[in-house]
């Protein structure tokens, strides 16, 4: 019993120096890294199925893009470029506010960040974080699907709700205004959607499909870089399940 | 045409003699807004698909899974590495699949080992 309890103190004892180490350990790793996410930041972390995954970008100076992701010119229609913004209401977000995003709301758990690609996309690799809601999923208002996606997005189904209490709720008397006949969005969880970049219209989908059933626009955001421009920069990727 | 007024406000005498006809109209816009998803589903699919393709390299095939089989010219390359540079190797074993593929993309592309050997420890050291 007295050996357990000295090892457990020996453990803590140890603990801020293995903490330290680590720490020292990451700063030397970031001065070492000529390519940086932002001036400020060399890297970053984000829990990706379980597990902590560093988001960088290539150390390689002769690096270039090949593969799928290189190619430029895509039969338009369907894979014709998207404007800037999906809806004037949801803000069009870039890599450096996804970073941000990827260390604020992610980590606290009060954001989702979406890969609205279908499953075979999802599946051939994906931004660190992500999680997969194909856009088929969030197009149909009223499908189980769209419900479980809204019920997995921190939207609180309503019943009952009385026609004078919606009314006010209207007229912005009653609530925070982020309630519908059916959903109430008001710890609904910040999202950002994104797909295979400028060409892709998986997410604006997606992002229409949202606002169609309500969901507070300021609570979504649109990467329109999507996964080929976070290649196009050498970002980390990771293939699900690997 | 007359128009008249109901309480779902104005509609027009076609509308209310044909609602047969109107209800059939709906059900196109509605039919062929579905097939057009369809075969948007379906355009995305087969560009997926484009994935593999772009990645592998030549010699290499594809598995149902979508999964590629190394060329023999790639299991000679690795093997080549192995007895040379056991070092490279062995960092070159512990990098996921597309970074080896990558790797081996710019030995075909003409690199020189020591170039290999670079980038073998750029991507072990940045995955």
């Amino acid at each position: 019993m007295k050996r357990c309890v000295k090892l457990i103190f020996r453990v803590l004892l140890l603990l801020p120096f293995v903490a330290v180490a680590d720490e020292t350990a990451d700063t030397k790793q970031a001065d070492e890294l000529t390519v940086k996410l932002s001036a400020e930041k060399p890297f970053t972390y984000v829990m990706h199925e379980g597990q902590s995954v560093r988001v960088q970008r290539t150390q390689d100076p002769e690096y270039q893009l090949n593969g799928y992701y290189a190619k430029t010119a895509r039969k338009c229609p369907p894979f014709c470029l998207q404007p800037m913004q999906v809806d004037p209401r949801v803000v069009t977000i870039g890599e450096i506010e996804l970073f941000d995003f990827m260390e604020g709301e992610l980590r606290d758990k009060t954001g989702l960040l979406i890969d609205a690609r279908t499953a075979e996309w999802f599946n051939r690799g994906t931004i660190p974080g992500s999680i997969n809601i194909p856009f088929t999923h969030l197009n149909k208002p009223g499908t189980t699907e769209m419900e479980k996606a809204l019920l997995r997005f921190g939207a609180r189904p309503r019943v009952n709700v009385g026609a004078i209490s919606l009314k006010l709720e209207e007229l912005g008397l009653l609530g925070d205004g982020d309630k519908t006949e059916k959903w109430d969005f008001s710890n609904a969880k910040q999202l950002v959607l994104w797909c295979n970049g400028p060409e892709c219209g998986q997410s604006p989908r997606a992002i229409k499909g949202l606002l169609k059933v309500g969901y507070p626009a300021d609570k979504i955001a649109y990467y329109r870089g999507g996964m080929q421009l976070w290649q196009l920069w050498g970002l980390t990727t990771v293939v699900p399940g690997e | 045409m007359t128009a008249l007024t109901t309480g779902f406000g104005k509609m027009t005498c076609v509308s209310l003699r044909y609602p047969t006809l109107v209800l059939y109209m709906i059900g196109l816009l509605t039919q062929s807004a579905a097939a057009e998803e369809d075969d948007y589903i379906s355009q995305i699919s087969a560009e997926a698909k484009k994935i593999d393709a772009g990645l592998s390299t030549p010699g290499q095939q594809q598995n149902q899974d979508g999964s590629t089989d190394k060329s023999a010219a790639q299991m000679a390359f690795e093997e080549d590495l192995k007895s040379r540079y056991m070092g490279s190797y062995t960092f070159y074993r512990k990098l996921p699949q597309r970074a080896r593929e990558e790797v081996y993309e710019e030995y075909q592309g003409g690199a020189s080992i020591d170039e290999i050997r670079q980038k073998i420890m750029n991507r072990f050291l940045n995955q």
